[in-house]
């Protein structure tokens, strides 16, 4: 699975990097070698184009496999989040930084806050009447947890910086046009509703704060 | 073509003695290329890279290219004839540096780069990069927060030629476009300079007296442009930088400019020399090549914690 999909997406951006590639390298070592040619960002529409291309059949499949319900994971996350981040999340390599984590939940919107274009609802899964995750509603969705929870895409395959981050704003725009462009944003406060996103955190105690692929509501 | 010839075939030589693991003496040489020193980011990787390689037993050749890829040749040069190990190097562009990494890459000097990515993979060993498009996203957010998501302000972009002003701008529209209330009035390079944003500063501010807010590719420019607003009693414009210097923290801690991003300048030099190291001893740092690392949101809720490029808890 990660192998081919990495491919087809290098080679459908005509990013020659390929991650691992031996034919580069070796070409490389061979002297004039003009192996990579790096520099080049995809349109942003090519990106849309790839990740509706892969949103049913590996972004969604991915998250349906791997979400952990919340429930499980904020105990785990306070007790130890390195040791629930080896066991349920995605941290892309070499950067220190935070732990991708894959959940979903079902729970009762206490707070929103829809003044804002980066709007939030505060879901409190354990029904004592407070928020225990902060879900993006959008249009402006923060971050960058969707794209740096899935574990078959990675940096190296990319040509640059702005590449790879096109990839996480086609990924947010799809998740927000999916999940969260039909919400009806008008009394949010004390309706139901199943989640499966993703969130970072490189600490515990940290805001959970969730980039949804999937939201709706379920009737009370 | 008879000297490319021959480079080539000592090249290919030391890589196969390169090849072989070996241990690290204490004569061993370590080359550290940075740009100039008198920006204090660029100084801070020096001093982690020197500190960190010498803590592991090597000896150090600190040098500057001054961001011109000729002088980085020549550096390289120098690396090269000085029988470097290794070489870490916050380069000089992303086009202009390929030959020279592969220059040394064909002597069997692995070299290790910092802050920024050039643009072919498979020659240097690794690329720590800076994430300088989702640091500039962190900015933006905390600037679109601090502007009430509405009204005039105006960009300051780095120098052209360095990668990193277009990315870093990138960032910032991607996140500030999304906000129709928000209104940029002017765009202008102060090329990474802060009597440049001065002078940019007090133009922009004749021509736009509206003006809300002023983001800024870097820091230096950031004090230029507050300077510049300060002289014209305009401390109510809101000001958001990038690179975490302890100016910008001390500004910010005296409620000048607002905000700033840091990139952990000092702990990524300290990683490239680690990954050298036992690259050295083993023949492979067990990481990809290219590795990104994630910026931080400095404003007055963390500016006591920072310290030279690094955040302290």
């Amino acid at each position: 699975m990660p192998l081919p999909f990495r491919l087809t997406l290098a080679l459908a951006l005509t990013l020659t990097s390929l991650a691992g590639c031996k034919l580069v390298k070796n070409v490389d070592e061979a002297g004039e070698g003009s192996a990579a040619g790096g520099s080049s960002t995809a349109p942003a529409n090519d990106m849309d184009a790839q990740v509706a291309a892969m949103w049913d059949d590996q972004v969604m499949a991915h998250f349906n496999d791997a979400a952990t319900d919340l429930a499980t994971l904020l105990p785990a996350i306070e007790s130890d989040i390195e040791a629930a981040g080896e066991e349920y999340a995605y941290r892309p390599a070499g950067s220190g930084g935070a732990w991708n984590f894959t959940t979903q939940f079902t729970g009762t919107i206490v707070a929103a806050d829809t003044e804002t274009r980066a709007a939030t609802a505060d879901v409190d899964i354990d029904g004592d009447g407070a928020g225990d995750a902060t879900v993006q509603l959008g249009p402006v969705l923060r971050g960058t947890a969707l794209r740096d929870a899935l574990p078959f895409i990675d940096f190296t395959s990319f040509g640059d910086q702005i590449a790879f981050a096109q990839l996480s704003r086609s990924l947010n725009t799809r998740a927000y046009d999916g999940a969260l462009a039909p919400l009806d944003r008008d009394d949010l406060e004390g309706r139901q509703v199943r989640v499966t996103g993703a969130f970072a955190l490189s600490q515990a105690g940290g805001e959970i704060l969730v980039t949804p692929v999937a939201l709706e509501e379920i009737a009370p | 073509m008879t000297f490319t010839r021959r480079v080539l075939l000592a090249g290919v030589a030391a890589a196969m003695m390169i090849g072989q693991p070996m241990a690290a003496s204490a004569a061993d040489l370590i080359a550290i290329i940075t740009p100039s020193h008198d920006n204090p980011f660029f100084k801070a990787e020096a001093e982690g890279a020197q500190a960190k390689a010498e803590e592991l037993g090597y000896e150090t050749l600190v040098l500057v290219h001054d961001d011109d890829p000729n002088k980085q040749s020549q550096l390289f040069d120098t690396a090269i004839a000085r029988g470097a190990k290794a070489i870490i190097l916050d380069n000089a562009g992303a086009d202009a540096s390929v030959a020279p990494v592969r220059r040394a890459k064909e002597a069997g000097i692995p070299s290790f780069l910092i802050d920024r990515e050039i643009s072919e993979t498979g020659i240097a060993v690794s690329q720590i990069v800076s994430n300088n498009y989702q640091g500039a996203q962190l900015g933006a957010e905390e600037f679109v927060s601090l502007m009430g998501e509405e009204g005039q302000y105006a960009e300051l972009l780095g120098k052209e030629s360095d990668t990193n002003a277009g990315i870093r701008s990138s960032g910032y529209h991607d996140v500030i476009d999304q906000y129709p209330d928000l209104e940029m009035v002017a765009q202008q390079s102060a090329n990474w300079s802060q009597t440049e944003a001065y002078e940019r500063m007090e133009s922009i501010l004749q021509a736009n007296p509206e003006i809300k807010g002023v983001i800024s590719g870097n820091d230096t420019m950031a004090m230029g442009a507050w300077a510049a607003l300060e002289a014209a009693g305009r401390t109510d414009v809101i000001v958001v930088g990038f690179d975490g210097s302890n100016d910008v923290r001390d500004s910010i801690k005296a409620g000048g400019i607002k905000a700033t991003v840091l990139q952990p300048a000092y702990r990524q030099a300290e990683m490239a020399v680690e990954q050298a190291d036992q690259y050295l001893k083993t023949g492979s740092t067990g990481l990809d090549e290219k590795q990104l690392m994630d910026c931080i949101l400095i404003n007055a809720d963390n500016a006591d914690a920072l310290e030279t490029f690094a955040l302290t808890n």
